[in-house]
């Protein structure tokens, strides 16, 4: 079946569908959670940056790419994060993670996009997946077995300036097409590493063939004509 | 005591941005009085002298220095064509000030540094990418990005300063007296523009003080940015990575070599890695999204140290006061604190 099949369909054959949920309801449950869910897309989110600042490997990544291994990436942080958490249920749906908060909600990892599909709409915000039978009930909150029974959302990543930046959103799908019926930006939260937290690193041997000079940029003595009293050396640092 | 060098008021005078009528307004003398002082013409009177001191802010002391002033032959710019000659001339008292008080504060102190600058002649080593491979081997960078082109300059003994240039539309300038052999290259950038913009401004004038020193027959500025583009990215390591360049492929390139998407685009053009329409379909792009003045992914600029460290050398080690520094450098007290930072003993250099 296809997606054009499925949309001639009468919708009640699907079976009933979870009631419409506001942004305030969604924002009341999410909220105290707010800070693990921003850490699980955020984290791997600075470590995709730092790759691609320095390692030659990341450059070429397109914007598909990045989506592919920041989606993995947050999963695989939102695991180690959450499981075994009191008030969360982690689960896999066809290889993806789902995630269930309180026995209320459950939260999905995706990218999204701003688009316009004709040059008179106004551009909406998107997801991006294959519009596959069950992926059409999974986002237009129907009951069905073999799908999570709880209302779903999407914690969702926009990668915004030539993907140098992010944006995280909650964002919630009531329909069989791609778009969101309303998103919710998600303001900055504390970083759950502790502050002042310095990781303990292993020493690591050092190179120390180098004269001091490679240590510091310039060293400063006092020149041989003053006539000031005598001083030692001020070092330049790296 | 030394005579009052006329070089000073002139200098005194253009540092504040005025012209000889109006230093003759805020003194209550005339016009052709202040031309005759400024040309030597006429001994300048104690009480004149003081007053014309108070008038611009400075020690008297600072108008008996024997420095002399460079003009623009002996600078390089990288700027707007639109800037005005007023303009450019505040910038070069400022660039001549702070040049001769490093030259000042270097009789006190001796920089030891582990690499040099070396003139270079273009002719015989053939084009400014030939230079600036050159440049790169002698100062042993790795292959690679520049990691900090500050700490390259500093490491062969050059100074940089960031500089205050204000609304004006100067990038960097840099000097290398060839009659003053003890003192180092000296740079200055404005200190408002974006890392990016400040290593390829800085690189620009490592080529310029390394090549133009004998007088050439080509455009300088367009030989001082192959120079400058070749140091950055060398043609070598880069030029696959430049093939199918697009806006998010220059914007990870940026984050890498850190330099700006423009500079990659431009790059990319002149290594024949992507063709004309390519090149302004990228242009066009990057104006309509608004890149060619604000690109993303910044890049933090460079901080100098070596000023900043003399300066502290004069302090800890030499054990000079604020006063005896102040004065030294041809400050009033009140600049050099606002200059330093109020914590004397914290001092932070912001031009």
């Amino acid at each position: 079946m296809n997606t054009t099949d499925f949309r001639g369909v009468q919708p009640n054959l699907f079976g009933p569908r979870f009631q419409r949920m506001s942004q305030e309801e969604m924002v009341d449950i999410l909220e105290p959670h707010f800070p693990v869910l921003h850490d699980s897309v955020m984290g791997p989110w600075e470590e995709l940056v730092e790759y691609r600042t320095n390692d030659k490997n990341f450059i070429d990544m397109k914007e598909g790419d990045c989506a592919v291994w920041l989606t993995m990436q947050s999963q695989i942080r939102a695991r180690s994060l959450l499981d075994g958490k009191p008030g969360f249920h982690l689960f896999d749906q066809h290889q993806k993670l789902v995630i269930v908060i309180e026995e209320k909600i459950a939260v999905t990892i995706k990218k999204l996009t701003y688009r316009q599909r004709k040059a008179a709409d106004r551009p909406r915000l998107e997801r991006s997946n294959y519009s596959t039978p069950r992926n059409v009930k999974f986002w237009d909150q129907r009951r069905d077995s073999g799908i999570p029974d709880y209302p779903r959302v999407i914690l969702g990543y926009e990668l915004l300036k030539e993907i140098t930046e992010v944006r995280l959103v909650i964002a919630y799908s009531r329909s069989q097409g791609k778009h969101v019926d309303w998103a919710y930006v998600m303001p900055p939260q504390p970083s759950l590493v502790p502050v002042g937290f310095t990781p303990q690193l292993a020493p690591v041997p050092m190179d120390d063939r180098h004269d001091d000079l490679d240590k510091k940029r310039f060293s400063i003595s006092k020149a041989d004509t003053s006539e000031q009293a005598a001083g030692g050396e001020v070092e330049g640092t790296r | 005591m030394n005579k009052i060098n006329p070089e000073m008021i002139v200098l005194g005078r253009e540092l504040r941005g005025l012209t000889q009528a109006e230093l003759a307004t805020g003194v209550s003398l005339n016009q052709a009085t202040i031309s005759r002082y400024e040309s030597g013409a006429v001994e300048v009177p104690d009480e004149h002298i003081r007053t014309i001191a108070e008038f611009l802010g400075r020690p008297k002391s600072f108008f008996r220095w024997p420095d002399q002033l460079y003009g623009a032959s002996c600078m390089y710019h990288r700027k707007n064509r639109r800037l005005s000659v007023a303009e450019l001339t505040v910038i070069h008292a400022k660039v001549n000030l702070l040049r001769i008080q490093a030259s000042r504060l270097l009789k006190q102190a001796k920089v030891t540094s582990k690499y040099s600058f070396y003139r270079m002649d273009q002719a015989k080593l053939g084009s400014p990418e030939e230079c600036a491979r050159r440049q790169r081997q002698l100062w042993q960078m790795p292959s690679g990005p520049a990691r900090n082109v500050v700490s390259s300059i500093e490491r062969a003994g050059g100074m940089v300063f960031r500089c205050p240039f204000g609304e004006t539309r100067v990038d960097g300038v840099s000097q290398w007296p060839l009659d003053a052999p003890n003192m180092p290259p000296i740079f200055f950038v404005h200190e408002d523009i974006p890392g990016d913009r400040e290593r390829l401004t800085l690189s620009h004038e490592v080529g310029h003080v390394v090549m133009h020193h004998m007088p050439t027959e080509g455009d300088l500025e367009d030989e001082a940015n192959r120079f400058a583009a070749e140091f950055l990215m060398p043609a070598d390591e880069i030029k696959d990575e430049l093939r199918n360049l697009t806006l998010p492929k220059a914007a990870a390139l940026k984050s890498y070599w850190k330099v700006s998407m423009q500079a990659l685009i431009v790059h990319a053009h002149r290594l024949g890695s992507i063709t004309d329409n390519q090149y302004q379909y990228l242009f066009r792009q990057l104006s309509t999204r608004g890149y060619r003045t604000c690109e993303p992914c910044p890049i933090p600029p460079e901080e100098p140290e070596m000023f900043k460290d003399v300066v502290e050398f004069h302090q800890k080690k030499l054990r000079w006061g604020m006063s005896d520094l102040s004065e030294f450098l041809g400050e009033s007290e009140e600049n050099f604190r606002d200059k330093y930072g109020r914590n004397f003993s914290n001092f932070r250099l912001v031009g």
